[in-house]
C-alpha cells in the first residue's frame, strides 16, 4: 500500500508535478485550497457578490458548485442550468444537476434553448451536425447570460479547469489569431458583459475529476452525442499525451500565456466600442451579436 | 482475468498489473483515465489482481 504523505492513510491520488501523495481527505483539502488561492489571486469574488454558476451537471461544474459552496458560504450562489435540447443525453445530466442542486440546499434554474430561440439544438442542427459545438457555445453564452440577469446576479462563474485554459491557449495559436491571443485576457468587455470567473483554472482536469470521485459526487452520464464534432477533440488528446508525458506542460502553457501578456502590457490602439444588438439588445460591436448572427443563419 | 469497465460504458477483460500498465495495454492514456476499485481511486503504481473489477471514468468532457 502507497501511504499519504501527510498522514498512515492509503494514498489515493498523486500530483504528478509536485510528487506528493494524498489520501482522499488530504486530497480534498489540497484541491480546495488551490480554488481559494486561485479566487483571492485573481480576486474573484467579493463581499456581497451574487454569482450565477454554470452548472451543467457534469463532472467539473458538480465540482465548481460544490467547491464554492463550501468555500463562500457567505456568498449568495445561483445555479443555472441551460437545456441545449439534446436527445438521449441531456435529461440525465440535468436530473443530477437538480439533485446536487437539493443535496446543496440551493434552487437550480432551468433555461433551455427553446426559450431563447424556440428550437432545440437537435432541430438546429438537423443539417449541419458538424457545427453542434460553435452553435452550442454560442448560444448557452447567451442563455447563461440571460439567465444570469434575470436572477440578478453581478457574475458568472463557469467550470472551466487549467486543461480548458491550455486548450484555448494553444487553439488561438495554432489559428494564428493573434487578437484572441491578446484579447483573452485584456478586454474591457466586462463593463458590458456580466464578468466571468473561473475559479477551477488553475485545476487539471485530472484533479478535478478525482475530487468529485473521492466525494462521491459523480455519477455515471451518457456523453454528448456531438462529442465527436468538438472543435478540440485534436488539441485536447494531444495535450493529454504530453501531459502523461512531461507533467506540468498545462500548467507551463497558461502561465507561459499569463507571463507573455504580462510583459505585453495593457492593449494599445483604438478600443472597438461596443454597441447594442439590434434584434435583442445584447452587446455586440457589430450590428448582430454572435447569438443572433447564429440564430438568423440557421433560419 | 481483471474486469475493467470501459468510460464509454463497455467492458472488456486484461491481465493483472499495474494500472498504468493495464491502461496503455487497453491504448489508454493514463492521464485521461482515473480508476476506481470498490469506489476507491487508485494510484497508477497500484497493482490490480486477476480477481479484480474495475472502474474507468474519463476525464474529458465535449465541449
Ligand atoms: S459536446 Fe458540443 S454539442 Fe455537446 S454539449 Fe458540449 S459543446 Fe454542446
Ligand atoms: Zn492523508
Ligand atoms: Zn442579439
Amino acid at each position: 500500500m502507497v501511504q499519504c504523505d501527510e498522514c498512515e492513510k492509503r494514498a489515493v491520488y498523486f500530483d504528478s508535478v509536485t510528487k506528493v501523495k494524498f489520501c482522499g481527505p488530504h486530497f480534498s483539502a489540497w484541491f480546495e485550497k488551490g480554488v481559494a488561492a486561485t479566487i483571492e489571486k485573481y480576486h474573484m469574488i467579493c463581499p456581497g457578490d451574487k454569482i450565477a454558476v454554470g452548472l451543467s451537471g457534469g463532472k467539473d461544474s458538480t465540482v465548481l458548485l460544490t467547491v464554492l459552496a463550501k468555500l463562500n458560504p457567505d456568498a449568495e450562489l445561483i445555479p443555472i442550468t441551460v437545456d441545449e435540447g439534446i436527445a438521449n443525453y441531456r435529461d440525465d445530466t440535468i436530473l443530477a444537476a437538480v439533485r446536487l442542486c437539493e443535496r446543496l440546499g440551493l434552487e437550480d434554474k432551468l433555461i433551455s434553448f427553446t426559450d431563447i430561440c424556440g428550437k432545440t439544438l437537435d432541430e438546429l442542427l438537423e443539417k449541419s451536425p458538424e457545427q453542434a459545438c460553435s452553435v452550442c457555445g454560442t448560444l448557452r453564452r447567451r442563455a447563461l447570460n440571460l439567465a444570469a440577469r434575470e436572477a440578478g446576479a453581478n457574475k458568472i462563474a463557469t467550470g472551466h479547469c487549467m486543461d480548458d485554459e491550455a486548450q484555448s491557449v494553444l487553439m488561438n495559436y495554432l489559428r494564428g489569431d493573434v487578437t484572441r491571443v491578446m484579447e483573452s485576457y485584456q478586454t474591457d468587455s466586462d463593463k458590458v458583459f456580466l464578468p466571468r470567473i473561473k475559479p477551477l483554472c488553475r485545476q487539471t482536469e485530472r484533479a478535478t475529476v478525482a475530487y468529485g470521485l473521492v466525494n462521491h459526487l459523480l455519477t455515471d452520464l451518457p456523453e454528448c452525442p456531438y462529442t465527436k464534432y468538438a472543435l478540440r477533440a485534436g488539441v485536447r488528446s494531444g495535450l493529454g499525451i504530453l501531459e502523461y508525458r512531461n507533467p506540468g506542460t498545462m500548467h507551463n502553457i497558461v502561465t507561459g500565456q499569463e507571463k507573455l501578456l504580462a510583459k505585453l502590457g495593457p492593449l494599445k490602439g483604438e478600443v472597438t466600442k461596443m454597441g447594442r444588438c439590434e434584434v435583442c439588445g445584447e452587446p455586440t460591436s457589430h450590428r448582430l451579436c454572435a447569438a443572433c448572427t447564429l440564430i438568423e443563419k440557421m433560419g | 482475468m481483471v474486469k475493467v469497465h470501459l468510460p464509454d460504458g463497455t467492458q472488456t477483460t486484461t491481465e493483472a498489473g499495474t494500472i498504468e500498465e493495464i491502461l496503455l495495454r487497453l491504448n489508454l492514456n493514463p492521464y485521461e483515465i482515473l480508476i476506481t476499485r470498490d469506489n476507491e481511486l487508485l494510484l497508477a503504481d497500484d497493482f490490480v489482481n486477476e480477481t479484480d473489477e474495475i472502474h474507468a471514468t474519463s476525464i474529458v468532457h465535449g465541449g
